[in-house]
């Protein structure tokens, strides 16, 4: 089972318009990811340019700093579960305050 | 209070540069840089951080906290399970009236000597329980603030939830005023000119702009190091504040000694939680821990009371857990597992009470822990399923050498915290989170007394562009290694030879894999992205270059310890010698290479003892003393916090 990851991607440096890319990712039936594993399993394995949120990441919902748009709702990405399958969508908080892909300052 | 720093901004020119191929060259002249200028410059914006800042500010100070993170959320005291503490005496002075006498200064004082196995510089632990009572004592007033509740366990120390920690650190600050913030910058080196600090070099993480920081001192709360793959500290725990100082020529110690706790393994949603090790201080007599053949793992009585009763549970669990772990009876991701027996249903009752009364407490909700659900552990646990726990450091014991004031080798530059090394030795049980508070607080006043009494340095320009030069290569490299792979590649050699247990073959090979990845792979890291706004994989590669410095000292003096003391433990050296090791290792800058040279531990009031223990774990049980020791209530932390929860309904009932 794959799922399909789209994935907005946007450099304020370059001036360019954003879009979306699609990654499909493995995540094994008996396993359960969240929303920062998925993206640090892409970056690490796939595209090491995405740009996220990753660094004083807590991991266990503490510091409230790694916020995205998961399919569509404002959500934690370290306690947003993603599933397994199907099309999944991650977007930056704000298009205003992103930085760089899914970072926002 | 007005901003009181001034900031100017110097913006190169945008010029282009080709390699002789026609392709864009990346050319570290066209990043922004600009500056700041301060009196004292606090690096990290935890505890140690936060409180050098308090105190500097207040002796009129102009004062610039920059942090890799943000105020009151970053680093690792949110992380912290996570207690405090001072003496009993001092308790009581300060109106806490179930405070234990008992724990006078002095017990407290041969406690953390006798728990850092002698290693620890004991001029650091009387400055440690001298200034616990009044640095505790307003912390707590902050702590009010927040709102979260403070639960108070005898005989001396205060439980909370790490987030409140991080917020009371922010309302110190913002009470003190005046206090400039630069936040989500990190900070790459300390400036040095004419063999003192002159400031210090800065990314801006989401502008991808230097920030060059002209400081007359310069404190560093930048916390510890984490090399292994699994975790339950913040990201930002990378060593770069140790790893820095030795760039500037300080010694740096202790590096062989982290602190493991049982931690969570999966689901992957949830790894790196330190759930389980609370979990075993609230429902540790319905636990049977079995290896990964579901085989009990067999602890010694008097050490099973102990882990039970006190918080040299830290130890025994990682000796007698790592053991099965790293000889390969370990489970299939390289953990044990807790059972939760079906029989008999009172324990698994008292466990989950407690559980349940502490989480709805401090995290708000029922069987959260942190911001995390866990719900599903709960049935999990009335099922009787068994729970896959490993063992994940909390704490890196050691950092840069430092003196009782926290000044370093390098005039000007002050280090208090996990940074630094010296107040724990070879075993931390006291609180790191009093170490921050009380270090941070010191750090700062002897910041602003060299600050006024030195006056600045001028900055060296050569050396900022050399740093610019050396932190931006990966841009230039074309087709090499993403710095994620050389990541997962060292720390995949650190977890195989640097882990829980040690032997001369695994640490000697770890140290030729590290070698190889400093000479060979981390030169040829090469960017994906040329952007430099908010571009991870720059910070990653500068992240694993500070790594790469903690871990190879930590190598080296693991190879050169050998016999097992606290947490360094090795199964070809099983024994305790203090007639050969009871020394600190430390690693010295020589001309860019490691040199490791000794050091004795300052004596004020206990003499180093003399000796052997066949095995190590016969000093601990020497300790157990049969909880005599007054210091050995304290752990049982889930004992006290349900009682305080059941008098409350109690009362309620009534």
């Amino acid at each position: 089972m794959m799922l399909n990851v789209n994935i907005y991607r946007n450099n304020k440096q370059d001036n360019k318009e954003g879009k979306f890319d699609v990654f499909k990712v493995h995540i094994p039936d008996n396993e359960q990811w969240n929303a920062l594993d998925l993206m640090r399993h892409i970056s690490t394995n796939m595209d090491a340019s995405l740009g996220f949120y990753y660094h004083s990441v807590c991991n266990h919902g503490i510091c409230a700093r790694c916020s995205v748009r998961s399919n569509g709702k404002v959500s934690l990405a370290c306690v947003t579960i993603v599933p397994n399958s199907g099309t999944y969508t991650l977007e930056p908080v704000s298009e205003k305050r992103c930085t760089r892909d899914l970072a926002i300052k | 209070m007005s901003s009181i720093v001034s900031i100017k901004k110097i913006v190169f020119s945008q010029k282009k540069f080709f390699d002789n191929k026609g392709g864009f060259m990346f050319d570290v002249s066209n990043i922004k840089s600009r500056v700041i200028k301060t009196d004292v410059l606090a690096i990290g914006a935890s505890g140690a951080g936060s409180l050098a800042a308090i105190a500097a500010r207040r002796q009129g100070c102009e004062v610039t906290i920059v942090a890799k993170g943000k105020l009151g959320k970053s680093g690792n005291a949110i992380m912290a399970g996570g207690s405090f503490s001072m003496d009993g005496i001092s308790a009581r002075q300060y109106g806490e009236k179930k405070a234990d006498p008992a724990l006078t200064p002095n017990v407290m004082f041969e406690d953390i000597v006798k728990q850092s196995f002698y290693l620890a510089e004991q001029d650091i632990v009387e400055q440690f329980v001298k200034n616990a009572g009044p640095r505790i004592s307003e912390f707590l007033g902050w702590m009010e603030k927040t709102k979260v509740k403070t639960i108070f366990l005898p005989p001396s120390t205060w439980f909370t939830a790490g987030r409140a920690i991080g917020q009371a650190c922010k309302i110190g600050v913002k009470e003190t005023g005046g206090i400039k913030l630069v936040e989500d910058v990190m900070i790459i080196d300390i400036l040095v000119n004419n063999g003192r600090v002159a400031g210090a070099l800065g990314l801006d993480l989401y502008k991808g702009e230097f920030i060059i920081f002209e400081a007359k001192a310069v404190v560093l709360g930048t916390g510890g190091y984490q090399p292994f793959s699994f975790r339950n500290t913040v990201t930002d725990m990378t060593g770069d504040g140790a790893a820095m100082a030795f760039r500037a020529g300080v010694p740096i110690a202790d590096m062989e000694f982290h602190l493991f706790l049982p931690t969570l393994i999966s689901p992957k949603s949830h790894r790196g939680s330190i759930l389980p090790y609370i979990y075993y201080m609230s429902g540790m007599r319905s636990i049977d821990l079995k290896n990964g053949n579901h085989d009990e793992i067999v602890i010694p009585k008097v050490l099973l009371e102990m882990a039970q009763g006190t918080k040299w549970s830290k130890q025994i669990l990682a000796y007698y857990l790592g053991k099965e772990i790293c000889s390969g009876r370990g489970s299939k991701n390289n953990g044990i597992y807790y059972h939760f027996p079906r029989r008999p249903y009172i324990k698994h009752a008292i466990g989950m009470i407690k559980f349940d009364v502490m989480s709805k407490q401090l995290y708000r909700k029922n069987w959260f822990y942190q911001g995390e659900d866990y719900n599903w552990l709960k049935e999990g646990i009335k099922n009787g399923t068994p729970l896959e726990v490993g063992l994940s450091s909390e704490y890196s014991n050691g950092g840069v050498v430092v003196d009782a004031k926290m000044a370093t080798s390098l005039p000007g530059l002050f280090v208090p915290g996990e940074a630094n090394s010296g107040a724990f030795g070879a075993l931390r049980i006291a609180d790191g989170v009093t170490e921050m508070i009380v270090q941070g607080y010191e750090a700062g006043n002897s910041a602003a007394e060299f600050s006024k009494r030195a006056g600045g340095e001028e900055i060296d320009q050569n050396q900022v562009d050399e740093i610019k030069q050396r932190v931006t290569k990966g841009f230039n490299n074309k087709g090499g290694l993403s710095p994620y792979k050389v990541r997962t590649a060292f720390e995949k050699t650190v977890d195989d030879g640097f882990n829980i247990i040690r032997d001369e073959k695994g640490l000697q090979a770890t140290l030729n894999e590290i070698d190889r990845i400093k000479k060979e792979d981390f030169p040829n890291i090469s960017f994906s992205s040329q952007t430099q706004n908010y571009n991870f994989e720059w910070i990653e590669a500068m992240q694993l270059e500070n790594l790469l410095v903690c871990t190879e000292v930590g190598v080296r003096a693991a190879l050169l310890r050998k016999e097992s003391r606290g947490t360094h433990m090795r199964s070809d050296f099983p024994q305790l010698d203090n007639n050969n090791f009871l020394y600190r290792l430390v690693g010295e800058n020589d001309h860019g290479k490691i040199k490791m040279t000794t050091k004795v531990p300052k004596v004020t009031k206990m003499l180093l003892p003399t000796g052997k223990y066949d095995q190590m774990m016969d000093y601990t049980i020497e300790q157990s003393g049969g909880h005599k020791n007054v210091n050995a209530k304290e752990a049982n932390i889930m004992a006290d916090v349900v009682k305080e929860g059941f008098n409350k309904i109690f009362k309620r009932g009534k």
